[in-house]
């Protein structure tokens, strides 16, 4: 019976085999879990690093929505300071034109009071004039020349004055 | 890929040169078929051993060793190209290794969870399967040197064996085929099974589970245990033999013309992976029946 003898074959075999086992897992065993390790520690490092870049930029998200509103806050307050500013502005001006205005009035009727002084010492003159005009036509044949000279002299020098 | 194509181009040239010379040869060796068939079935049997009849331990069967070899040296060499070129990022090779032992390792950590114990069963069990993988793979699908033995009894009563290498007639001469290896590997698988099992669960648990589920069955659980490595051997052994046997008994009654190929192909390629499948998959489930 060749087929069912066990002879030193088995025993070679059983060397060979773990010979071959030995080689095998210095040759692929070990480097295969070894790959697998550094591959696991490195997605894991990956992950851990892709959760920090998240965290951070979460973190920085959340200081740019700050600073927006900051801003924003900012922008609101210096707008409805500007709106008072210029409300202020328009009032002061209002109030500028409104004295000016009052000012022109005034000057108007300072002058209008003077031109009607004038037109009144005018008239003074005129009056006089008229009155001593009409005076004289009156008076005319009951001076003498001499009485006229004089008193034409003495209302020439007042009328100087 | 025009370093693709070209290697494409020197494979085919090769297969093509291969398929001429395997052409003639079978021509050739048609010519010295023997009529009769009893002179070739009746040698299916027999085996090539060398030394003094009766002694086992200085008997040896040369086919079985060098074969054994051979496939020890191509599955270094696949090794050590994998492992000059490894690196975080797999090239080619290095996937393939990767995924044939993340397969194997799966099936390990599916039926042995602890870590302590899948490891070694996983070097144990991948190597078994490679090695009979590529045994079955080289002795059962490429044609090769086939060794025929034919026995006769000379005056004095010896057994005197006629050793004839016939080319491209039959396949390599399989390892596997060799009951000597398989009972090797079974009664190793079942000697780390049980040392895992008391490594485990301590020697009290170990020999108590002989008596359950009643003390009565312990020449049962005795036997069943025993009766492992030789069905774990044997299953392989008779597979391996029973298909080189039959493409044998076939090719001869085809004149070793057409039909052998695709017969090596059927019984290299499925039955050859099958088989080693089975084998490292019942190694592990042994382990991990004794482990857990």
């Amino acid at each position: 019976m060749d087929l069912f003898e066990i002879n030193l074959t088995a025993v070679i075999q059983l060397m060979s085999f773990l010979f071959l086992l030995w080689m095998l897992k210095r040759l692929l065993y070990d480097p295969f879990f070894s790959m697998i390790e550094k591959r696991r520690q490195k997605i894991e490092g990956e992950l851990a690093e892709a959760e920090q870049i998240r965290r951070e930029a979460e973190k920085m998200r959340k200081e740019a929505e700050k600073l927006l509103a900051e801003a924003n806050q900012r922008a609101q307050s210096i707008i409805s300071k500007a709106e008072a500013e210029a409300e202020q502005i328009v009032e002061s001006a209002k109030q500028k034109a409104r004295i000016e205005a009052e000012k022109i009035k005034q000057e108007a009727a300072m002058d209008v009071e003077r031109q009607k002084q004038e037109v009144f010492q005018q008239i003074q003159s005129v009056a006089t004039e008229l009155a001593v005009s009409m005076a004289m036509k009156i008076l005319k044949g009951t001076l003498d020349e001499k009485a006229k000279r004089e008193y034409l002299l003495k209302f020439l020098r007042e009328h100087e004055r | 890929m025009s370093k693709n194509t070209k290697i494409a181009k020197k494979v085919k040239v090769q297969f093509l040169i291969f398929l001429a010379i395997y052409i003639t040869v079978g021509l050739i060796n048609a010519r010295y078929l023997p009529k009769d068939p009893r002179e070739v079935i009746g040698n299916v049997a027999n085996r090539w051993i060398v030394g003094p009849e009766g002694v086992w331990y200085l008997r040896i069967n040369p086919a079985t060793v060098v074969m054994s070899f051979v496939v020890i040296a191509i599955l270094i060499w696949f090794a050590r190209l994998v492992y000059k070129e490894f690196s975080l990022i797999p090239t080619r090779k290095q996937a393939f290794a990767e995924s044939l032992m993340e397969f194997v390792y799966d099936i390990v950590q599916s039926s042995i969870p602890d870590e302590k114990y899948a490891r070694p069963t996983f070097v144990i069990a991948m190597t078994l399967f490679l090695y009979i993988a590529v045994s079955n793979l080289i002795s059962g699908f490429i044609p090769g040197i086939s060794v025929e033995v034919s026995k006769v009894i000379n005056e004095s009563g010896q057994v005197v064996r006629h050793v004839k290498f016939v080319l491209f007639n039959d396949t390599f001469p399989a390892p596997t085929s060799d009951l000597n290896t398989n009972l090797t590997y079974a009664v190793m698988v079942f000697l780390i099974s049980q040392y895992f099992g008391i490594k485990a669960k301590g020697i009290k648990a170990w020999l108590k589970g002989f008596l359950e589920p009643i003390p009565i069955m312990l020449p049962m659980n005795i036997i069943g245990e025993l009766a492992k490595p030789v069905s774990h051997s044997l299953r392989l052994f008779g597979n391996i033999t029973g298909g080189g046997i039959l493409v044998l008994a076939l090719s001869y009654f085809v004149k070793y013309m057409f039909l052998p190929p695709f017969l090596w192909a059927y019984f290299g390629i499925f039955s050859g992976l099958i088989q080693a499948f089975v084998f490292s998959t019942l190694a592990i489930a042994y382990i991990a029946s004794q482990v857990s």
